[in-house]
């Protein structure tokens, strides 16, 4: 289980987690939502060890560390291969300093994705980047893989049969925390959605939640979005006119 | 067992670092001759010639050899500064075109990205300062032995 408990987390004066308490289970592919700030990147960047943070993230009981980070895999929009690195360049990156690299399960993703194997990175475009970048995150061996917004920029075909080829791939063993704004895309990807907001979680849903009125107004409502905002802007605007 | 290239950050060339290295230390052993031609200049100035020979003048004196050897070694010194610099463009190279940082610091071995940012810049400048030493040793010997021993100061 990978647990954050109470984790805090200033960007000078500005706090972008406060107190989070999360928990996910083995198996669990879970999504993780909420608007621009609302501390996706940095809940998954404090798990990672990549930012210093207050509260403690632990892993089945035990503070992360470099004995078991590497159960611990992540794929970033930002992107986190060598550009003049290949994939195959990679692969063998991966497997010597992870040393459980799923080879297989590569060769599977490299032919779906139709990735060139023997071109740097930085030659691929932006889709084949973020290809590229959870290819390598879901090859690592990881039991917990964690992605941040993996596919902006891809089309939206190529997206969805991603999540279908991802749902044949999990063994049961491994957990996916998807941080996106594609709430309706992986609707029916997640099976639990986590809706963070100003640096706390204000829901935490199964998806008996949304089955009836779909994942994106369960979030909107829990999110107490008001349908009325742009036409309320434009009258702004316009100053009520008719 | 580490490859070269492990020493590196991964996509770089060790061999290729290796080279800038041997280079800078070439330039810097090119310069550090600066010292011999400064020496037998000033040692030439020690004779001067009598009835078709050439003597030691009276009482002439060979400078210092600290003051001979002035900045001839100072291109080491170079050397181990672009080596500092050289650690910084390692680290710097982690952020160009993607944020491998972010891998380089989940990586089990800690010790990666110290290791692949430092093990060339520190091994180049640790070169840098046994080879200022060495030439150090072989210029002061020269300095010794080829001057005439009434002409020589204090040990330095």
């Amino acid at each position: 289980m990978l647990e954050w408990i109470s984790v805090q987390k200033n960007y000078g004066t500005q706090e972008a987690l406060r107190g989070v308490d999360l928990a996910l289970g083995p198996g669990e592919i879970v999504g993780l939502f909420g608007e621009n700030g609302a501390g996706k990147t940095t809940l998954l960047k404090c798990a990672l060890g990549l930012v210093r943070h207050g509260g403690e993230v632990r892993l089945d009981g035990e503070r992360i560390t470099g004995r078991n980070v590497g159960r611990l895999s992540f794929a970033t929009v930002e992107h986190s291969f060598f550009p003049t690195l290949s994939a195959r360049a990679h692969a063998a990156f991966y497997e010597e300093q992870f040393g459980a690299f799923d080879y297989a399960r590569y060769h599977a993703l490299v032919d779906f994705f139709r990735l060139p194997e023997g071109k740097s990175a930085r030659s691929l475009s932006t889709g084949q980047k973020n290809q590229l970048e959870v290819t390598l995150a879901l090859c690592q061996g990881a039991d917990y893989i964690l992605m941040d917004e993996p596919f902006a920029g891809n089309d939206v075909f190529n997206r969805e049969d991603f999540y279908k080829l991802l749902l044949g791939l999990l063994t049961p063993r491994e957990t996916v925390l998807l941080a996106t704004h594609l709430i309706e895309e992986v609707q029916d990807f997640v099976g639990r959605a986590v809706l963070l907001r100003e640096g706390r979680v204000i829901a935490d849903l199964e998806n008996e939640a949304w089955e009836e009125t779909g994942l994106l107004q369960t979030v909107k409502s829990a999110y107490g979005y008001r349908g009325d905002r742009v036409q309320r802007a434009l009258e702004d605007a316009f100053g009520g006119e008719e | 067992m580490k490859k070269l290239d492990d020493l590196v950050p991964a996509g770089l060339s060790a061999r290729r670092e290796i080279g800038w290295v041997l280079a800078a230390y070439a330039l810097a052993g090119l310069w550090s001759l600066t010292f011999l031609v400064r020496y037998f200049g000033r040692r030439e100035n020690l004779f001067t010639v009598e009835a078709g020979r050439r003597v030691l003048q009276a009482g002439a004196r060979m400078e210092p050899f600290l003051e001979v050897l002035d900045g001839a070694l100072l291109g080491f010194a170079a050397a181990a500064l672009l080596m500092a610099g050289l650690a910084l463009w390692h680290l710097l190279y982690h952020y160009q075109g993607s944020r491998s940082i972010d891998l380089m610091r989940r990586l089990p071995r800690r010790s990666e990205l110290p290791v692949r940012c430092l093990a060339v810049p520190v091994a180049g400048a640790l070169g840098a300062g046994a080879l200022a030493a060495i030439l150090f040793g072989v210029y002061w010997m020269v300095y010794r032995l080829c001057t005439p021993a009434a002409a020589l100061p204090g040990p330095f």
